[in-house]
């Protein structure tokens, strides 16, 4: 997709290697026709961010805030482009006005893929609070969400992808531990 | 300049371009203008959000031109949208904020430090080219950039100041799954894309 008017200054770490998971998500995200990934980083997502920017299939686009991936979702659903939102509990936490407002008054679906802390297992003592909360407010705004955990769940996206369109609001396609 | 002449001003040069409008004052200023419910996707009350859809949409269509014209309130609620601009500049992107130091639709609320903000800095700070930033403060200073809006011209940021305006203003009502449905079978008529199914998935 040619946009950009200038190339990008960095350059995402090599250090960093892409897991057979996250290279598993990221296909099926392609076979879905998802071709825009808006992020900020957790660090349990941090593969997929390197495998998506260093996927030709991909236009991936940075952000400071949570609430400006899922504007840039909605806005390539106007366009007629496959998009998802990828961050940690705690940016999911901090979009939520933007879901409830855009989403959900323009009747837009589309997947955030999303940590989901604060499960037996995560270590990180400063994300507990919001994994204490995450799941009933996930209940409350009616947001239904796919735990990944064997291949069969992951073979299953492109159709919990579908669901996001024909529910007409986000899916969480979540994850209890690094990918 | 009034909102009202700025936005005629705009309607008056455009050229097909999509339009995506912030909270409650500009929808209903530019609704009252240019009665577009076809390529105008009235974004009411999205607290800074405006830029970051439209950099979705500028994306998703690079044959389209998108203005995105913000409110000062909402741009000063997420003003790091300008990192993500600026890393790409979109050509098809032009970046409009309407400065009225006030939150028009509820009640003319004076920003906070009376709204006496220099967005153009920040969007240089943030990494924007200062030959990409541009103001205006009336008609003829309009006319002076009217090469900003051409489709070749490429990403741009405008700064319009205008003036607030006596009497309250009423809150634009335009409902949101009609508007989808009317921008998005715009979208599908003009360029070609599909946003929905048969079935209006």
């Amino acid at each position: 997709m040619a946009i950009a008017q200038k190339p990008r200054q960095y350059v995402f770490s090599p250090e960093v290697n892409v897991s057979a998971n996250s290279k598993l998500l990221i296909d099926m995200l392609a076979e879905c026709k998802i071709e825009i990934a808006a992020s900020l980083p957790d660090t349990w997502i941090m593969d997929v961010l390197h495998g998506l920017d260093q996927d030709p299939r991909f236009t991936h686009i940075i952000v400071n805030r949570e609430e400006s991936a899922i504007g840039i979702c909605a806005g390539a659903f106007m366009g007629g482009k496959g998009s998802a939102a990828l961050m940690g509990t705690s940016g999911f936490m901090a979009s939520i006005y933007a879901i409830s407002k855009i989403c959900n008054t323009y009747q837009i679906g589309f997947p955030i893929i999303c940590t989901v802390r604060g499960e037996a297992g995560d270590r990180e003592v400063n994300h507990q609070s919001n994994g204490m909360q995450f799941r009933k407010i996930v209940q409350a705004m009616d947001i239904h969400m796919h735990i990944l955990t064997d291949r069969a769940s992951y073979e299953a996206i492109p159709e919990w992808v579908y669901h996001s369109k024909i529910q007409k609001r986000p899916v969480i396609i979540g994850m209890t531990s690094r990918i | 300049m009034l909102l009202g002449e700025a936005f005629k001003w705009l309607d008056d040069h455009r050229s097909g371009q999509l339009v995506v409008t912030p909270a409650g004052s500009g929808t209903r200023a530019w609704y009252q203008v240019t009665k577009d419910r076809e390529s105008t996707f009235y974004l009411n009350a999205s607290m800074g959000m405006v830029s970051m859809f439209s950099l979705g949409l500028a994306i998703a269509v690079p044959e389209a031109t998108v203005w995105a014209i913000a409110g000062d309130g909402g741009l000063a609620m997420n003003p790091s949208c300008f990192a993500t601009e600026a890393e790409y500049l979109p050509t098809n992107l032009r970046h409009i904020v309407i400065m009225n130091r006030v939150f028009g639709v509820t009640g003319k609320i004076p920003l906070p430090n009376s709204g006496l903000y220099d967005f153009k800095k920040v969007a240089e700070g943030f990494g924007v080219p200062a030959d990409r930033c541009y103001e205006a403060d009336s008609v003829g200073a309009l006319d002076d950039i009217a090469h900003v809006f051409m489709d070749d011209h490429g990403y741009a940021f405008l700064i319009l100041r205008v003036e607030v305006e006596k009497g309250l203003v009423e809150p634009a009502s335009l409902d949101g799954a009609e508007l989808k449905y009317r921008f998005g079978r715009s979208m599908e008529r003009r360029f070609g894309v599909r946003v929905f199914d048969e079935r209006g998935v």
